[in-house]
């Protein structure tokens, strides 16, 4: 039986973007507070680009993922960018509007509510 | 005994489909569905206020499961008895009760196994007056609590609240002893409270007040087979004030002096108009679980108990909780290192077995444990050998899917 898309999984077993920055200029932690899962994320934002983003922590498959995916449509784009796109518009980008959203969308809730705060 | 037919939910559900999260919330059975109904047709009014033929009988009703409850966990009175929204509310007015009475530096005992509602609310209560919090850590296997004097200082303890079963791991923790202990080893000219959360206990086995000696005891319906909304504390004595002030529970009001008095206990601890239909469905599963018969209920559950730790043994999860069937629940959690709780429980759901995962609002113990959550199957009145079997097959086929 197969409880997710290959596609997920093999994002899964091979994730791109998981580590440490050299020299971030952003440094957050967050936890989804649904379930406990803990997330943190470092990066280098330039001239209000984002030039470089990593993560790492306690994920399930789809929070994995969803890190994966959001890092690599967002990588390059804009903090304004960043903060104007809803729910909807990213998960229909990355393609996970069949999964469990809380968890697709935790790292992208994490860098839109650290650049809103800041 | 079919247990399930008396449960319209898997009459709506796929025929395969297996409910592994009574912890959370129970299935409810016709008959409650049917009480809360036939309130709303036939007997509704509200109580303690008209006067005329239906409200009598709405506030004869109500009163009536005070009654029951009463009988239900062996009070010694039915006036000891408060209908509140759930256990929560219940510990929150327990422990602001408690404000005026406990002192700067006292201790209050809570254990390692406690479920975030009986923790929050004491936090608060030891902020607010400079109380200290000390724990009573779980033993090794997961079945008891260990008792440590370098943990807790009997001479300056006010407060112990203790859960009955834990809701993570499923231990019974025996409240009986451990009350008794305290009661030997605090000093004789203190006055210590103990208050037990049996959120986890009251579907399980008869809890008994006179038994257990505790000064206050609280629960929810949802977990017992009756609808959300409805909770109960019981006070011995009455020894609580109210949390919520307002109509139904003041007996005057004084506009000169500024000030109110409250009804007698229990009713001046109910302001507003209480979840009637709640209370009424509250009395049906009672009426439920006696007809049932709570020899039928500990038999069953225990053969259930015995039966899945047999099953374990073919898979590869670590338990988290007491690897045998005395002084225990069905309550499962266990926790693959590498699965994460969420993905166990999807693979689950495609499957149709309905657990849950993540950190089951123990923050404490999965601190001790180490982990960020575990995956829980949790047994009820309804639940059969072949839900066990569904969740066996369920986990072999994760396993295959993430190479363990």
């Amino acid at each position: 039986m197969k409880f997710y898309r290959d596609e997920i999984m093999e994002i899964y077993e091979r994730p791109s973007y998981q580590g440490i920055c050299q020299n971030p200029t952003f440094k957050i932690a967050r936890k989804n507070q649904d379930c406990g899962d803990r997330i943190h994320m470092e990066g280098v934002v330039s001239q209000g680009q984002l030039q470089q983003i990593v993560y790492g922590g306690e994920l399930c498959v789809i929070s994995t993922v969803g890190a994966e995916l959001v890092i690599d449509f967002l990588k390059n784009k804009t903090i304004h960018q960043l903060l104007f796109y809803t729910d909807e518009r990213i998960l229909q980008e990355l393609g996970l509007e069949d999964v469990r959203q809380h968890c697709a969308l935790l790292a992208f809730h994490t860098l839109q509510e650290h650049f809103r705060n800041i | 005994m079919d247990i399930k037919k008396d449960f319209p939910i898997f009459r709506n559900q796929p025929h395969d489909w297996s409910y592994l999260d009574s912890g959370a919330t129970t299935q409810k059975p016709k008959a409650v569905i049917d009480a809360v109904r036939r309130f709303y047709e036939a007997g509704n009014a509200n109580v303690h206020r008209s006067d005329y033929l239906l409200a009598r009988k709405a506030t004869e009703a109500y009163e009536g499961v005070r009654k029951k409850v009463a009988s239900f966990i062996n009070a010694y009175s039915e006036k000891e008895i408060i209908f509140t929204k759930n256990t929560n509310e219940s510990v929150n007015i327990v422990a602001q009760s408690l404000r005026g009475w406990i002192s700067k530096g006292d201790v209050i005992v809570l254990s390692r196994a406690e479920h975030n509602s009986n923790i929050v609310p004491w936090l608060r209560l030891a902020n607010q007056v400079g109380a200290e919090i000390q724990w009573l850590e779980l033993n090794e296997d997961l079945g008891g609590v260990v008792i440590r004097t370098q943990d807790i200082d009997f001479t300056r303890v006010a407060i112990v609240a203790l859960t009955q079963v834990s809701n993570v791991t499923g231990t019974i923790l025996p409240i009986k002893d451990l009350i008794k202990m305290f009661k030997t080893n605090i000093p004789k000219d203190r006055d210590v409270k103990f208050a037990v959360d049996g959120a986890q206990a009251v579907g399980h086995g008869q809890v008994d007040m006179r038994e257990l000696d505790c000064d206050y005891y609280y629960f929810s319906g949802h977990k017992m087979y009756a609808p959300s909304g409805v909770g109960v504390l019981y006070a011995k004595g009455g020894n609580v004030l109210p949390l919520l002030v307002g109509s139904g529970m003041v007996d005057d009001i004084f506009i000169e002096k500024q000030d109110f008095v409250v009804k007698y206990y229990p009713d001046g601890m109910e302001a507003g108009t209480p979840n009637l239909e709640g209370v009424y469905g509250l009395g049906a599963a009672i009426d439920y679980i006696w007809q049932v018969g709570w020899e039928y209920i500990t038999k069953h559950e225990m053969e259930l108990i015995v039966y899945a730790l047999d099953k374990f043994k073919d898979l590869h999860f670590q338990l988290i909780g007491p690897n045998f069937s005395v002084n225990r629940i069905g309550i499962f959690s266990f926790h693959y290192p590498t699965i994460h709780s969420h993905d166990v429980a999807q693979g689950l759901d495609v499957a149709n077995v309905a657990v849950r995962a993540g950190h089951h609002c123990a923050i404490p113990l999965m601190k001790y444990l180490n982990l960020s959550g575990v995956t829980r199957a949790s047994f009820g009145i309804y639940t059969t050998q072949k839900d066990i079997d569904h969740l066996v097959r369920g986990l072999k086929d994760v396993e295959k899917f993430y190479k363990v």
